[in-house]
């Protein structure tokens, strides 16, 4: 669907009095004898958003725009000095990045010896 | 001991044996939540070094082995190992590493020396992790006894002998940041990770925010991963995407931040309005589908993180599904839009507008074929603004359209309560009487309607009345109620005061017991109108006045309004009481006639004959039909029967066979169909009849003449 506020040159939160306005001036500029086809898309436009009625039922059908963006409040940077950084090589060589620790498993008896 | 003693003794023992096994059960198939359970009842029964033992080696793998427990859940396992294994040293060098792990560096040292106290062989490893916890705790490991115990290559990791790497840290240590940059830039090969991630921290707080953010990536690629880094990494990319928010560019960063921080809500926030773009570019190109995969893929992350799905979205998803005529999925997006309006406030929906989206709703459903939720739509929709009648009245229709007339009827009454001279709603009113079928009920209704000053719905209500007056004085006229039928049709002659065929009923119905006002409306009539002058001389000649008839049949044929067929019809109609009326009329039929009429008229007549047992004479006007017309089939027809009723069965198959050559010419595949059944049951031997002829032509349709000259009159 061609977007009537576009060719109207009006944003989708107008005002019915800036759609006559808007209407009234393009028309002036795109009479009907000298821009026949300028004329009839200016009015094709006018009629989707003239009345209340119209108009929603236009905005209903138009693409609706992304919603505007709020920036969220960044949490500000660590830009401290930590001491674990300078030993961070000796980390990599450490058990403190491993996660498997299956060599550390011992067996447990079959029967509970004690208790037979 | 007592014999009691040594019995419950025996018992415990047993349930002891019992609850190991189950618990040596659990553990072989890595259940450690069961096996800690089982043993533990174990142990409760019978304390047992061995159950101990394996009761710690069970929270010890639980501990290692599953991933999702958090680190104080860990830690928990950890120490109930140890307790019972107090002389064990790996759970102690465990716990170790998770508060390690945890930056929890004092108790870190203390289990780390428990451990290498406790450990006669691996002794390298505590004694190592040691060091690292007392060199990250700002202590000089060379100086505490486990040094002693590290390879070269452990010492050498551990007292990092590069004068710039040093320099760099003790720089650092100091928070003289940008004096560090140059002997991170020297150490850049010594630690490249660390001092990438450095040379980005010196970056940012020069203010430049792009130089860090390509350092913290250099050094994230180059395998360094602390809490910090993630934290600065995901604030760069943040402020990079939102950066990029019109850029095409924005979709890679998006993907590459994923890999990092997949769980960051803003940048997630950020890739949904990317696939929220993507649709709209793709609807704009007339790709509804893509343009519909691509919002009800941000539909379901916003569903997911339990966020707020904005109602451009919902807009956006219910007018693609329009587009691909998804209607009832539609009508459910267009109403959880509905639901989340914006209630108060600026942007607040106006009622009307609510009501708009509705109605619309409503009509979504109704295409689905889902009038049930169509109905409730529309009863929200009043319920949101009760005093609009378009509304209730819109209602009514769509019960009526799903032929619910029980509560379309209900509707419509609430509609009269309040507006009782409403001209719609008394319509409508009507037209759900009239699905009742109850005349009396029907007129009354549509007499309200044509009562209103509503041009157009009282205009329709007389034609409605005019049909359903002259309905129900046929109908008195049939069960010989002529004084009701009359009072109808004088009613319907107000209404239609030109029918002239109208006055021919209404005398009609008159005659009987008010002659005088018969002959005052039949002088109403024009005679040329088609079938009037029949009804008016039949009427007479059914009260016995023929004299009447006579006189009102001469002033029809005098003026020569009286057609050749209505001749016939009349004769017919009298035959059996004045057969030598009758004549006269068909002769009189067959005067007037046009050539062309003949052989219809004719076979006509002959049919009559037949019917009234007169088979010489019908036999006669057949063969006359066929004098006019050689090939006229319906002329055939009858020779044909009558020649089989007499055995002349090779005759009567010549006649069949030109009555089909006629019908297939006529293009008349159903007479065709009629005779060539004939045809087969003489052949077979059997005797046909002229109702397996005519059964083929329908009885209700305009054929009701072919099948009158035919010779059935029942039509």
């Amino acid at each position: 669907m061609i977007d009537p506020y576009q060719i109207l040159g009006l944003s989708r939160q107008a005002t019915m009095t800036d759609i006559k306005k808007a209407y009234f001036t393009l028309v002036r500029e795109h009479p009907p004898e000298r821009d026949p086809d300028g004329f009839k898309r200016i009015r094709a436009a006018y009629d989707a958003l003239r009345t209340p009625e119209a108009r929603a039922n236009t905005d209903r059908q138009l693409i609706q725009p992304l919603p505007p963006y709020q920036p969220p409040r960044l949490p500000a940077p660590d830009l401290t000095f930590h001491e674990a950084d300078r030993w961070w090589k000796a980390r990599q060589h450490s058990d403190l990045t491993r996660t498997d620790f299956s060599a550390d498993f011992r067996s447990v008896p079959d029967d509970d010896e004690e208790s037979i | 001991m007592s014999k009691k003693k040594r019995g419950a003794q025996h018992i415990s023992t047993r349930l002891s044996v019992n609850e190991y096994q189950r618990g040596l059960q659990a553990f072989t198939k890595g259940d450690f939540d069961s096996a800690i359970a089982a043993w533990t009842k174990a142990l409760q029964s019978k304390p047992s070094e061995s159950i101990g033992g394996a009761l710690a080696e069970a929270y010890f793998r639980r501990a290692c082995l599953n991933r999702k427990r958090t680190p104080n859940t860990i830690l928990d396992d950890l120490q109930s190992a140890r307790q019972l294994a107090p002389d064990d040293a790996r759970y102690s060098y465990h716990i170790g590493l998770t508060q390690h792990r945890q930056g929890n560096l004092p108790e870190a040292i203390a289990a780390y020396r428990e451990s290498l106290r406790l450990e006669s062989q691996q002794y390298d490893r505590p004694a190592y992790h040691l060091c690292l916890a007392l060199a990250a705790s700002g202590q000089d490991p060379a100086a505490d006894p486990a040094w002693e115990l590290l390879t070269p290559d452990q010492q050498s990791r551990l007292s990092p002998a590069n004068p710039a790497f040093v320099k760099a840290v003790s720089l650092l240590q100091r928070g003289e940041f940008r004096a560090a940059e140059s002997p991170l830039q020297q150490a850049a090969n010594f630690g490249p990770a660390f001092a990438q991630y450095y040379l980005g921290i010196i970056a940012w707080r020069r203010g430049n925010t792009d130089q860090a953010f390509d350092h913290w990536l250099r050094a994230w690629n180059a395998g360094f991963d602390t809490p910090a880094l993630r934290h600065n990494l995901t604030i760069a990319y943040t402020m990079r995407a939102i950066a990029q928010m019109d850029s095409p560019d924005l979709a890679t960063t998006l993907k590459a931040a994923s890999r990092l921080v997949p769980q960051s809500p803003v940048l997630q926030a950020l890739q949904q309005r990317v696939d929220f773009l993507a649709g709209n570019r793709a609807a704009e190109a007339g790709n509804w589908q893509k343009a519909l995969d691509q919002w009800r893929k941000v539909r379901q992350t916003l569903i997911k993180q339990n966020a707020r799905i904005p109602r451009e979205l919902l807009a956006n998803i219910a007018n693609a599904c329009e587009q691909q005529g998804r209607w009832s999925e539609a009508a459910e997006t267009w109403r959880e839009l509905l639901r989340r309006r914006p209630r108060r406030g600026e942007n607040v929906w106006s009622v009307q507008y609510t009501v708009q989206l509705w109605r619309h709703i409503d009509t979504l459903y109704a295409r689905a074929g889902h009038f049930g939720k169509s109905a409730q739509t529309l009863r929200y929709a009043i319920k949101a603004q009760p005093d609009d009648l378009t509304l209730s009245l819109a209602l009514v229709k769509r019960y009526m359209e799903n032929q619910n007339w029980r509560s379309a009827k209900a509707a419509v009454l609430r509609i009269l309560e309040t507006a009782p001279k409403h001209a719609e709603a008394l319509a409508l009113y009507a037209h759900v009487t009239d699905a009742d079928g109850d005349l009396d009920q029907m007129i009354e209704a549509w007499e309200r309607v044509a009562a209103t000053d509503d041009k157009r719905h009282s205009h329709l209500a007389r034609q409605r009345l005019l049909k359903l007056y002259i309905e129900r004085g046929e109908f008195y006229q049939s069960i010989e109620d002529d004084e009701s039928a009359a009072a109808d049709l004088e009613k319907a002659l107000q209404l239609a005061p030109r029918d002239t065929k109208l006055h021919a009923a209404y005398g009609a119905a008159l005659v009987q017991f008010a002659p005088d006002r018969a002959r005052a409306a039949f002088e109403q009539v024009d005679l040329a109108a088609d079938g009037a002058a029949l009804i008016v001389i039949k009427a007479w000649y059914q009260v016995g006045d023929q004299k009447e008839a006579a006189r009102w049949l001469k002033r029809a044929t005098t003026s020569g309004k009286l057609r050749p067929a209505l001749l016939v019809e009349l004769g017919v109609a009298i035959f059996a009481d004045h057969p030598e009326q009758t004549i006269a009329y068909f002769n009189q039929a067959i005067e007037q006639a046009a050539e062309h009429d003949l052989p219809g008229l004719l076979t006509w007549i002959a049919a009559a004959h037949e019917i009234q047992n007169r088979t010489v004479e019908a036999y006669d006007y057949a063969r006359r039909a066929l004098q006019c017309d050689a090939w006229y089939g319906p002329a055939h027809v009858h020779l044909g029967l009558w020649d089989a009723v007499r055995g002349r069965r090779p005759a009567a198959l010549n006649h069949f066979q030109k009555a089909l050559q006629w019908a297939e010419k006529q293009r008349r595949a159903d007479i065709a169909n009629g005779i060539e059944e004939a045809i087969s049951l003489l052949e077979e031997g059997y005797m046909p009849s002229l109702d397996d002829i005519l059964d083929t032509i329908d009885p209700e349709g305009q054929d009701n003449a072919m099948r009158r000259l035919m010779g059935k009159f029942d039509g």
